[in-house]
């Protein structure tokens, strides 16, 4: 099992989601890349709820969210996320289209690690992204262990 | 005006009082002091002042005279039986009655049922256990006009404790122009909150939606610029003629492509996003023509209009008989052509659809309900349904999210509501509420 950091992005639209993994390329970041196209999906990944995709054990994962999306929103997710004792330890970064100060607050206050605005201007947007690919190899991202794990591994 | 709220119960003085000073005293003092003076008679306005020896005394009746007919409150004294003994010239005005008209009769013809029908089992219980219910307090009560017109007034009850009886005094004054007020000011608020939360969703709207298709533009945009950049370079750094088309090949068969395609998918969201936008702001400035519908025949109408989408997916469509209610024809069409277009749109793949449209009264209201066995909306994602743009699943045929949020508009401008019952894979049931007929 690789223990390389997996970078699971929930964004609904995939113009950003191309842009988001052209650009990690870029940077020279080949992490493996999982897509959620709502934020149902990607909760159900992480709390290992619904019928679909569920995270495994001893993976580390980095997170980047957007807040606007169908179903359950982007802050909705930060906040289950952050409430929860074993998942919180996922990074989380917000990686949305707005710039509202109100909005950035509220993610502050839920926890997230970074927020970035996704910028129109496109130079802006790729220095996010690098920072972002700093960020993601200076973090030291820890591994979640379920509990389920813990059980098949006795 | 003073319009005190406190008890006031006053004993008469026994022995003549040396000269009390009037303009210091209570209505209801003054009543007392007035009933005192007249030996008890009926003080119906304009009697003529008794006889009486003492000129000063004379002075301080007509004061006191003066007082209750130019009071711009009515007053109106009852006794223990509640039969009216005295009506002042506001009364008078307020109630539409001559005090000759009342002086004698139950006071509670002055009150609207089923007030009229317990005031005198009140007046005893209260003289038997002298728990107030409003003697001595204030209250908003409703009266009733000889001309049969109920309105609301404030009431103030004192009672008068004298020698060998008592005696209550009402004080009325008519709020129907306060309450009138005070309901154009709630209605006002109400359209100013409605205003206020219309704002805040274009700021939320123009911070996401909008610009979503903007980073994708200009995105790939950029990508495009950098494909050119990359041809260019290869083209420059090539000797003669040695250009291999391979190493072109990738970047125009693939990423040029790909950018193009999201540029102008981007545009087209931009676009759709604008008039569904527009649309949306404009639903606020139309101007509304509410009349009685009949919503068979409306029903009938958005049906027939659909009837080739209801048949395309074999769907069965059930319309009970549906009673009237007020509002926009061209609205009220619009909000239950969404709710139908809806019910088609996400049927469940698993079942034939059905949908059934039924109607009910309820407390004057007219309740409409459009109930689909299609795919539902968990209870956690209804409050979304209705947000603008919104698309819960948009995945599953067209749309911009724009069908729940104008209906949603259209019926808060009428009066009406609406709201959803659901459970995932249970179908969703739309209840729509509309004023009923008048």
């Amino acid at each position: 099992m690789s223990n390389e950091v997996v970078i699971l992005i929930a964004d609904d639209d995939a113009g950003h989601v191309r842009l988001i993994e052209k650009n990690l390329a870029r940077t020279g970041l080949n992490n493996r890349i999982e897509r959620f196209e709502n934020g149902q999906e990607i909760s159900d990944f992480l709390f290992c709820t619904g019928s679909g995709r569920h995270r495994t054990p001893d993976t580390p994962y980095l997170l980047l969210l957007d807040i606007r999306m169908p179903q359950l929103d982007g802050v909705e997710v930060l906040r289950k996320l952050k409430s929860n004792p074993e998942l919180k330890t996922i990074p989380v970064c917000m990686l949305t289209t707005t710039d509202d100060p109100r909005e950035v607050q509220r993610c502050h206050e839920l926890g997230c690690n970074s927020y970035i605005v996704k910028p129109v201007d496109y130079e802006k947007f790729a220095d996010a992204i690098k920072q972002l690919g700093f960020f993601i190899t200076l973090l030291k991202v820890p591994q979640i262990q379920s509990v389920t794990s813990r059980q098949s591994a006795d | 005006m003073d319009q005190t709220t406190e008890p006031n119960r006053h004993t008469p003085e026994n022995s003549a009082p040396p000269a009390p000073d009037y303009r210091r005293m209570t209505k209801a003092q003054l009543i007392a002091r007035l009933r005192e003076t007249e030996g008890h008679a009926p003080p119906a306005a304009k009697i003529a002042a008794p006889p009486c020896s003492d000129s000063a005394t004379i002075d301080h009746e007509r004061r006191i005279r003066a007082i209750l007919e130019t009071a711009v409150e009515g007053i109106i004294t009852i006794d223990e039986q509640g039969l009216v003994e005295s009506v002042n010239p506001a009364a008078e005005r307020i109630f539409g009655y001559k005090a000759s008209e009342l002086i004698g009769r139950n006071v509670s013809n002055l009150m609207p049922s089923p007030f009229r029908e317990e005031h005198d089992a009140y007046l005893r219980n209260y003289i038997r256990s002298g728990k107030a219910r409003i003697i001595g307090i204030g209250r908003e009560v409703l009266g009733l006009r000889k001309n049969g017109t109920v309105f609301p007034m404030d009431l103030s009850v004192s009672e008068v404790r004298l020698a060998n009886a008592r005696m209550f005094t009402g004080f009325v004054r008519d709020i129907t122009e306060r309450k009138q007020a005070a309901s154009e000011s709630a209605a006002l608020s109400r359209s100013l909150a409605e205003k206020n939360k219309e704002l805040e969703t274009i700021v939320y709207i123009a911070s996401h939606d909008l610009r979503s298709p903007l980073v994708n533009i200009q995105g790939f945009s950029r990508e495009l610029a950098q494909a050119c950049e990359f041809i260019h370079k290869r083209i420059v750094e090539t000797p003669g003629d040695t250009l291999s088309k391979k190493d072109l090949n990738d970047l125009v068969s693939e990423d040029v492509p790909e950018a193009i395609g999201f540029i102008q998918a981007g545009v087209a969201k931009m676009d759709a996003l604008l008039s569904g936008f527009l649309r949306f702001s404009r639903l606020g400035r139309v101007s509304l023509s509410i009349q009685p519908l009949d919503m068979n025949e409306l029903i009938a109408a958005v049906t027939q209009t659909m009837d080739y989408q209801i048949k395309q997916f074999g769907i069965t469509l059930e319309v009970a008989p549906l009673p009237a209610c007020m509002g926009d024809p061209v609205q009220i069409n619009q909000v239950f052509t969404n709710l139908i277009d809806n019910a088609v749109k996400y049927r469940s793949p698993d079942r034939p659809g059905t949908i059934r449209i039924s109607g009910r009264i309820e407390q004057g209201q007219a309740i409409f309900s459009v109930r689909d066995n299609g795919i539902g909306i968990a209870p956690e994602h209804q409050g979304k349904a209705f947000e603008i743009f919104h698309r819960l699943n948009p995945n599953r045929g067209e749309g911009e999210g724009l069908g729940l949020a104008i209906a949603q508009r259209i019926l808060d401008r009428q009066h009406g509501r609406i709201h959803v019952e659901s459970a995932p894979g249970q179908g969703c049931n739309f209840l729509v509420s509309l004023p009923g007929l008048e």
